[in-house]
């Protein structure tokens, strides 16, 4: 609710979960609904809540509000309270009572919001021509904003005009008129809005798409082409002016032939049709290897097993730290935990894909949908990924190239040839010298040649993080040797 | 008239490989007595090649230099470089327009060595006088280090020199040293990462290269030093490995050498069989479209495991010329001896699997839809290990199916 324009909301329940909702989901942006509290105390929840509830309603009957949404907290839910009664009682016009389900996940909340707003759709006179709804925005989902930018901007190339976007940046009026739109879409289907479609398509016979996910340059046309076929529009030209752009884009210098080399960890556990359309894009269009991939829904992980074999579902934190160490990816995908796991391990790279995202700024600028998202995806992980690995396998701007008569034992050069052949190939020449350089450093500094021990030392430290993980098997193998 | 391919597809221009091979030695400051154009693009392009010391020094010619010659910028460029960092070398790397205009670096770096004597001033041609071969760059700048480097006036008998190619070789020549440390041989590597390191190439008594490009490098050091040149073949793959160092073993009479390439080629050969039945069930045909010298390393490579290989190449002196025919009868690799208008039109007429070449050709050559890889990634060539770790790589990205993905979508959207 929080993406609809030019409605208010109350909250009831205790102060603390209205100042929790509201930091929880503040992004660059306030939301655009009208938020209040009934700010509950232990007392009101034992005595009854009512006249706090009573109390807000007439106060805010100044404020002229299009649009009234009750939130009930989970409080008001367990003591049974009769809020509707009451609420009925206060004679209103335009409101809604939404009670979020106890005990579920993100998607059934946003499911259930959107369900509600059925109910205050009305029955068109006429249908908009070539429109459509795009079910599955809101608010709180990553990057919807610069989504439904993309989607709109690739519709609107096809001559397609979108209707209402149930919710984000919709106004009660835009959802009221929903059902003119010839044809319900399902942005993120593996999250939430296949229900609402239903439903509409029970009350208001609007039949919907949901089972394309407009990710990747080859997706999106699958997308783009489904809608164009249901309204017998022509959208050859525009998809392959598009497709042709994208494979200037993937053949250049700089892509297939380095990104067949990286390796990335997805962490989408709120956001499933991200998980499905990215890692797919990442997999069959990029060639990059998806070494981990953490989902909510059991159904994502069921599809992608063709392109991963280690997916999660909602792992903990520790399990998670895990997978990184064991898999050192060279790129994650995730949220704000993800971005401190990828710091506390030494993870170079992170882009935030998913919530919680805390302290992040999102704008109709990176999509990570559509022909745009395609190209921002690609843009956003080769740029970083080359960009860091040429600082990590640098020395200083003037750093001596090498330290001079630092003998080698035969061990450690074994060990060093070994490391190497875990890097990738873009990065070995530099790498390898850097590690030489470093154990060459550290053997000058104790005085020493450069041993199993100080290779060790040195590997641990400053091989490229994709050789990490198999740092342990060389140097076991190696003492295993030298005994021998 | 011969006909010349519409594009160039050599790698890069000699003076750039000069200058990545010497700013990547300690101890040794490559100056470039070249004009800003020539200098940015050359900084630019070495800067992800090297590890540190990232900046180029340069007598940047301006118009009038280039008329009136361009000595005195050159003369104070060495003396603060020399001032600066105090190196034990200054290599002054002569481009396309000194030469052009007849500049007389060497009798300027002669009177000027009078100045100083604890630094070695030497210089190198490179530019367009080696316009057919990049790499040659590599074998001029290490043949000017040899100019400078003190003749000991002995050899140490028994003793090897093992002699590369680029500055990236110093650390892959490893995976050949490790056999001759552990076999007791003397040996010196050349290059290495440290000045002093490489200047003990002057003790080595049998010059082995381990790569077609330095020949100059060789001949200069042999006059120079005494030492002999036995060229064998480049060590990579198992076979040209295994041939590589029991020649040597041969020569200084080494059967603990011998031991220890039985026992490693032991350890490795069942895997690498294992690999041969999937590259022959495979029958990969691949095409080496130019290359530092690796084209014909990693060709035989990739020979030896049975794909079919073409190879184009820039290179020609004594070492490719030996190496090509053991490539042609050994290994059955085709050299293609005329260079097409364009590269696209060498893949129409060989249909290969996939394309070694450099970064420049990557949009014409993944245009076909075929895996593209750039041969200066896939350097340091050398020994066992590096054979096996890059039949299993290459493996996977040939199968790697995003070219055809893309086949696909371009023909489902055309």
């Amino acid at each position: 609710m929080f993406g609809i324009k030019d409605a208010a909301g109350i909250l009831h329940g205790p102060a603390g979960c209205f100042i929790s909702h509201l930091q929880a989901n503040f992004f660059s942006e306030e939301p655009s609904l009208d938020f209040y509290s009934t700010n509950l105390s232990h007392g009101d929840i034992v005595q009854g809540a009512e006249p706090r509830l009573e109390g807000i309603v007439r106060r805010l009957k100044s404020r002229n509000s299009n649009f009234l949404f009750f939130i009930i907290s989970p409080h008001i839910q367990l003591i049974k309270e009769d809020t509707e009664g009451l609420i009925k009682k206060m004679k209103l016009k335009n409101y809604l009572i939404v009670q979020p389900p106890l005990g579920e996940e993100l998607n059934a909340g946003k499911e259930k919001v959107m369900l509600a707003l059925v109910d205050v759709m009305k029955s068109p006179i006429k249908k908009k021509a070539k429109s459509v709804n795009l079910l599955g925005p809101t608010y709180n989902t990553f990057n919807w904003k610069a989504d439904v930018f993309e989607l709109k901007r690739m519709l609107g190339n096809i001559g397609v005009s979108v209707n209402c976007v149930l919710t984000a940046g919709a106004r009660m009026e835009d959802i009221k008129k929903a059902p003119e739109a010839c044809l319900n879409i399902c942005v993120y289907p593996y999250d939430c809005g296949v229900e609402t479609a239903k439903a509409m398509q029970g009350k208001f016979k609007i039949p919907y798409l949901a089972s394309q996910v407009a990710i990747g340059f080859e997706n999106t046309s699958l997308w783009l082409r489904q809608i164009a076929d249901f309204f017998r529009l022509d959208a050859r030209r525009y998809i392959r002016q598009e497709i042709k752009d994208g494979f200037n884009l993937v053949k250049s210098a700089l892509v297939l032939s380095f990104a067949s080399e990286i390796t990335v960890a997805l962490s989408f556990e709120n956001h499933n049709t991200y998980a499905y359309g990215i890692s797919r894009y990442l997999k069959e269009e990029l060639g990059m290897q998806i070494c981990t991939i953490s989902t909510g829904s059991r159904l994502v992980r069921s599809k992608l097993k063709d392109i991963c074999d280690s997916i999660l579902i909602c792992p903990g934190i520790d399990e998670k730290k895990k997978i990184y160490e064991a898999k050192g990816p060279m790129m994650v995908l995730g949220n704000f935990y993800d971005l401190k796991l990828v710091s506390d391990i030494g993870l170079p790279n992170f882009l935030y894909a998913d919530i919680p995202a805390h302290k992040y700024i999102f704008t109709e600028n990176s999509p990570f949908m559509g022909y745009l998202g395609a190209k921002n995806i690609l843009q956003l992980i080769l740029n970083q990924v080359l960009g860091k690995l040429f600082l990590e396998t640098k020395g200083k701007i003037e750093e001596p190239i090498a330290q001079q008569g630092v003998p080698w034992d035969v061990q450690a050069e074994k060990a060093l040839m070994k490391i190497s052949e875990m890097m990738p190939y873009f990065i070995r020449d530099l790498a390898l010298k850097r590690l030489q350089k470093k154990a060459q450093d550290l053997a000058k500094e104790r005085n020493a040649k450069v041993s199993l021990e100080v290779m060790k030392d040195v590997a641990y430290k400053y091989a490229p993080i994709k050789s990490r993980p198999g740092l342990n098997q060389i140097f076991q193998t190696a003492a295993e040797n030298k005994k021998d | 008239m011969d006909k010349l391919p519409l594009r160039s597809y050599e790698h890069a221009c000699s003076t750039l490989q000069a200058l990545v091979s010497l700013a990547r030695v300690e101890g040794v400051i490559p100056i470039l007595y070249a004009s800003q154009s020539c200098v940015y693009p050359l900084q630019v392009a070495t800067m992800s090649c090297r590890s540190s010391r990232l900046l180029t020094l340069a007598s940047k010619m301006n118009k009038e230099e280039i008329i009136f010659g361009g000595e005195d910028s050159l003369k104070n460029q060495i003396l603060n470089t020399y001032r600066e960092y105090r190196p034990r070398v200054i290599v002054v790397i002569n481009t396309c327009i000194s030469q052009l205009i007849g500049e007389n670096v060497s009798g300027m770096l002669n009177q000027m060595q009078q100045e100083i004597n604890d630094c070695k001033l030497t210089f190198c041609n490179t530019g367009f006088n080696l316009p057919q071969g990049m790499s040659a760059g590599n074998d001029f700048a290490w043949a000017s280090l040899i100019e400078v480097i003190d003749a000991p006036g002995h050899l140490e008998e028994g003793s090897i020199g093992l002699v590369g190619r680029s500055s990236s070789d110093a650390e892959k020549i490893v995976s050949l040293e490790i056999f001759l440390k552990e076999a007791g041989i003397p040996f010196f590597s050349f290059p290495a990462s440290h000045f002093e390191e490489m200047s003990r190439i002057s003790y080595a008594e049998t010059l082995c290269p381990v790569s077609v490009v330095p020949y100059l490098t060789c001949v200069k050091a042999n006059a120079r030093f005494g030492s002999a040149t036995q060229y064998f073949e480049i060590p990579a793959g198992i076979e040209g490995t295994g041939s590589f160092l029991k020649k040597i073993a041969l020569l200084v009479e080494s059967k603990r050498l011998l031991s220890l390439i039985a026992k490693k080629e032991k350890e490795i050969l069942p895997l690498w069989r294992k690999l041969k039945k999937e590259y022959a069930r495979l029958m990969p045909n691949i095409l080496f479209f130019f290359g530092s010298g690796n084209e014909f390393s990693l060709a035989k490579i990739l020979a030896e495991l049975g794909a079919h290989v073409h190879v184009m190449t820039g290179i020609n002196n004594e070492f490719s010329i030996r190496e090509k025919e053991i490539l042609k009868q050994k290994y059955k690799v085709t050299f293609m001896d005329t260079c097409p208008s364009t590269l696209g039109d060498m893949i129409e007429e060989l249909k290969p699997d996939a394309v070694f070449t450099d970064m420049h050709t990557q949009s014409e050559a993944a245009s076909k839809h075929i895996p593209v890889f750039y041969n200066m990634l896939y350097a340091g060539e050398y020994g066992y290990d590096y054979a096996l770790d890059f039949a299993r790589n290459f493996l996977y990205f040939l199968k790697n199916p995003v070219y055809k993905k893309w086949e696909k979508i371009l023909k489902n959207w055309s």
